[in-house]
C-alpha cells in the first residue's frame, strides 16, 4: 500500500473557510459530500487526488480562522490518513482531535508533493520514502492520542462517563 | 503569585494553581453555539447519550449566521435547534434578534471572571468584559454542554499597550487592524492578549468590543481587558449577575509586552485575501468598490452606527454601490430605528438588513459577483469570504466604509472630519 503527500499551491496561513466554504457547511450534513468540496475556492479538483490513507502536507498555522468542525470533518471524510504541516491553529487543532483526525506538527520543507510518505506513530516519526529521509514530528499529548485511538472525543466521553478521568 | 489575568481566572475554574502550559479541565460559567455550528453540536450531544444539559441557564442557541434561511438545508439546522432548545429547556434566540456576540453579553449571560467557551471563532469579544472567552468547535461545545466543563491548555499571555490619542477619523478598527498587521494571522496562535492604555481607557465599550473581536485574526485564544468603571456600568445596565473583576498580579510573567503610540495612525484597510495584509488606506485610495457593507459582530453596534450616519446624512451612495447595513441586534435596531439613523441610511440608498451576520458569512444577503470588490466592516476578508471565490473583500472602520459608499472607490474618511465628532 503506498500514500502520497498532497501540497497545495498556498503554502502557509490556510484557514477553514478554505476548506470547507461557507456556501455548504450550511448546506450539506453528510461527510462525503463535504469531502467533494475541500479547497474548492483554492484549487477547485483537489479532492479528486486524494486516495483514501493520503496526507496533506503544509505550511505554518493550517486552519486559521473559522472554528467550523466541518472542516476537519470533511478532511477526515476525504480519506486523508492525517495533516502533516509546521503548525497549527488552536481551535483546528482542538477540533481535529475531537473528530479523530490526527495531525502531525513538524518540518515540512523537505516534502514535495506526490513524495511517498509512511507515519511512524511510535516513534514519532515522518519517513519519506521518495526522499529516503525521516522527520521526527512533536509529540501527540497522551489526552489527544486517546482520542485518536477511540475515534473521537465522544466515543471517549461515552467511555469514561464523562470528563473526570481526562487529563 | 505573578499570574496573568487568564492564569488567574482558569485557576478559578479549575480549583488549583494554573500556569501557562498546564493542562487543566475547567468548570465553564456559560457556553452557546450558533447556526453553523448548532447542528453538529447536538448531534454529537447525542451521541454521548447523556440525560440532560449541565445548566439550561448556562446556554443558549442563537440563530444569526443564515437568519431568516435562504434554503431548505439551514431551514432544517433552525429547526433542529428549536426543537433541542424546547427539549432541553435551553434559549434559543430565532432569527432577527441579532448576532450571538452582541446578543449574549447584552442578555446579561457574561460579567467578569468569567469562563466562556462558544461555537464561534469570535467569542474572544466579551474578552472586553474582562472574562476569559475563547472559541470552539461544535463537539466540544456538546462535551460542556453535558458536562458544564472543559479541558483547557492555559495560555501565555502578551501584554499590548496602546497608547496616545487618536487623531479624527480614527477608530478601535483602525487600532486593531493595525495591531494585527504588525503581529500577523498566527503571531498570537495559542496566546491570550491583555490589553491596556490610553487609547483603551478612552473607548466606549462598542470600540472595546471590536478590539478583543479581532484578536482571533492572530491565532489569539483571548484578548482581555480589565474592568473599569465603564465595564461595570455597562454590566450593572445589561446583568442581574454579580461581576467578580480579575486583575492580574503586578509581577505577572508575560510572554511579551508590545507597547504602540496610535497618535499619528491613519485609517487601515485590510487587503485582500488575508486579514494581517493591512496599510494606510492612502496606498489603496481609489480602488472601485461595488459593496459597501457596514455591520457584523465587529462593527454593527450603536456607536458604529452613529459614526455611519454622521457620514451618510443628507447624501446618496455613488452610483452602482449598493450599501449593506445589518445592525447587530434587535435591541441596536431599535434604538437606531429611534435616533433616525434608520431613516439616514434609507435616505442615502442603503439596505437595512435584519439583525444577524448578514452578508458576512456568504451565505446570503449581499453575495458578491464574479470580480466584484467589497467594502466591509467585518473581521476577515478571506477570498470566497462573502460566497464568491472570484471576488475581493477590503476591510475597514465604519467611517471609511461610509465614505467608500458614497465615493464608490475607497475614500479616506478623514476629508469628512467636520462631520465626524
Amino acid at each position: 500500500m503506498h500514500n502520497y503527500a498532497h501540497r497545495l499551491k498556498i503554502e502557509d496561513d490556510i484557514n477553514t473557510d478554505y476548506v470547507i466554504s461557507g456556501r455548504y457547511k450550511f448546506k450539506i450534513q453528510d461527510p462525503k459530500e463535504l469531502a467533494k468540496h475541500i479547497f474548492e475556492d483554492m484549487e477547485p479538483a483537489f479532492h479528486e487526488r486524494i486516495k483514501k490513507g493520503d496526507f496533506l502536507v503544509t505550511g505554518e498555522n493550517f486552519g486559521c480562522g473559522s472554528s467550523r468542525e466541518q472542516a476537519p470533518v470533511a478532511l477526515k471524510a476525504s480519506g486523508l490518513k492525517a495533516v502533516i504541516a509546521r503548525s497549527y491553529a488552536r481551535i483546528f487543532y482542538r477540533n481535529a482531535f475531537n473528530v479523530g483526525l490526527c495531525l502531525v506538527e513538524c518540518e515540512t520543507r523537505f516534502i514535495d508533493d506526490m513524495d511517498e510518505i509512511e507515519l511512524d506513530m511510535e516513534h514519532n516519526m515522518v519517513k519519506n520514502l521518495t526522499k529516503g529521509i525521516n522527520i521526527d514530528f512533536k509529540p501527540i499529548p497522551r489526552i489527544m492520542r486517546e482520542f485518536l485511538e477511540k475515534g473521537g472525543v465522544v466515543e471517549y466521553f461515552k467511555e469514561k462517563k464523562g470528563f473526570s478521568e481526562l487529563v | 503569585m505573578r499570574q496573568t489575568i487568564a492564569e488567574k481566572i482558569l485557576s478559578e475554574h479549575c480549583g488549583k494553581r494554573a500556569r501557562s502550559g498546564d493542562i487543566v479541565i475547567a468548570k465553564v460559567d456559560f457556553c452557546f453555539g450558533q447556526d453553523g455550528t448548532s447542528g453538529m453540536i447536538i448531534d454529537s450531544f447525542r451521541k454521548m447519550g447523556v440525560k440532560d444539559v449541565f445548566s439550561s441557564r448556562r446556554a443558549c442557541m442563537v440563530i444569526d449566521h443564515s437568519a431568516p434561511s435562504p434554503n431548505i438545508g439551514v431551514s432544517a439546522i433552525h429547526a433542529k435547534m428549536r426543537g433541542f432548545g424546547k427539549e432541553y429547556g435551553v434559549p434559543v434566540f430565532d432569527i432577527g434578534s441579532g448576532v450571538c456576540h452582541q446578543v449574549i453579553p447584552e442578555q446579561g449571560f457574561v460579567t467578569c471572571g468569567d469562563l466562556v467557551l462558544g461555537a464561534d471563532s469570535h467569542t474572544c469579544t466579551y474578552g472586553a468584559l474582562n472574562t476569559l472567552a475563547t472559541g470552539v468547535g461544535s463537539t466540544d461545545l456538546a462535551i460542556t454542554l453535558a458536562s458544564g466543563k472543559n479541558w483547557l491548555k492555559v495560555p501565555e499571555t502578551i501584554k499590548v499597550i496602546i497608547d496616545g490619542e487618536l487623531p479624527k477619523g480614527v477608530f478601535s478598527k483602525d487600532v486593531v487592524l493595525n495591531i494585527v498587521g504588525d503581529i500577523g494571522a498566527d503571531g498570537a496562535t495559542y496566546e491570550a492578549m491583555e490589553f491596556y492604555g490610553e487609547v483603551i481607557d478612552d473607548f466606549s465599550m462598542d470600540a472595546r468590543f471590536t478590539v478583543s473581536n479581532m484578536v482571533v485574526e492572530m491565532g489569539a485564544k483571548c484578548g482581555i481587558m480589565r474592568a473599569d468603571r465603564k465595564t461595570l456600568a455597562w454590566l450593572k445596565k445589561h446583568s442581574s449577575r454579580e461581576p467578580k473583576p480579575v486583575e492580574p498580579d503586578n509581577d505577572a510573567r508575560y510572554a511579551e509586552i508590545r507597547e504602540y503610540d496610535m497618535s499619528e495612525l491613519a485609517p487601515q484597510v485590510a487587503r485582500p485575501h488575508t486579514v494581517d495584509n493591512v496599510c494606510d488606506i492612502e496606498e489603496v485610495e481609489g480602488t472601485p468598490i461595488n459593496e459597501v457593507y457596514i455591520g457584523t459582530c465587529t462593527n454593527g453596534r450603536m456607536e458604529d452606527l452613529k459614526i455611519a450616519a454622521s457620514i451618510l446624512k443628507g447624501k446618496k451612495t455613488a452610483p452602482g454601490i449598493k450599501l449593506i447595513i445589518t445592525p447587530a441586534s434587535r435591541d441596536i435596531y431599535l434604538h437606531a430605528m429611534k435616533k433616525g439613523l434608520i431613516g439616514t441610511f434609507l435616505e442615502a440608498g442603503a439596505v437595512v438588513n435584519n439583525p444577524g451576520c448578514g452578508p458576512c458569512v456568504g451565505t446570503h444577503q449581499g453575495v458578491l459577483a464574479d470580480g466584484e470588490s467589497a467594502f466591509s466592516t467585518a473581521n476577515r476578508n478571506f477570498k470566497g469570504r462573502m460566497g464568491n471565490p472570484n471576488s475581493s473583500i477590503y476591510l475597514g472602520s465604519p467611517a471609511s466604509a461610509a465614505a467608500t459608499a458614497l465615493a464608490g472607490e475607497i475614500a479616506d474618511p478623514r476629508e469628512f472630519s467636520r462631520r465626524l465628532k
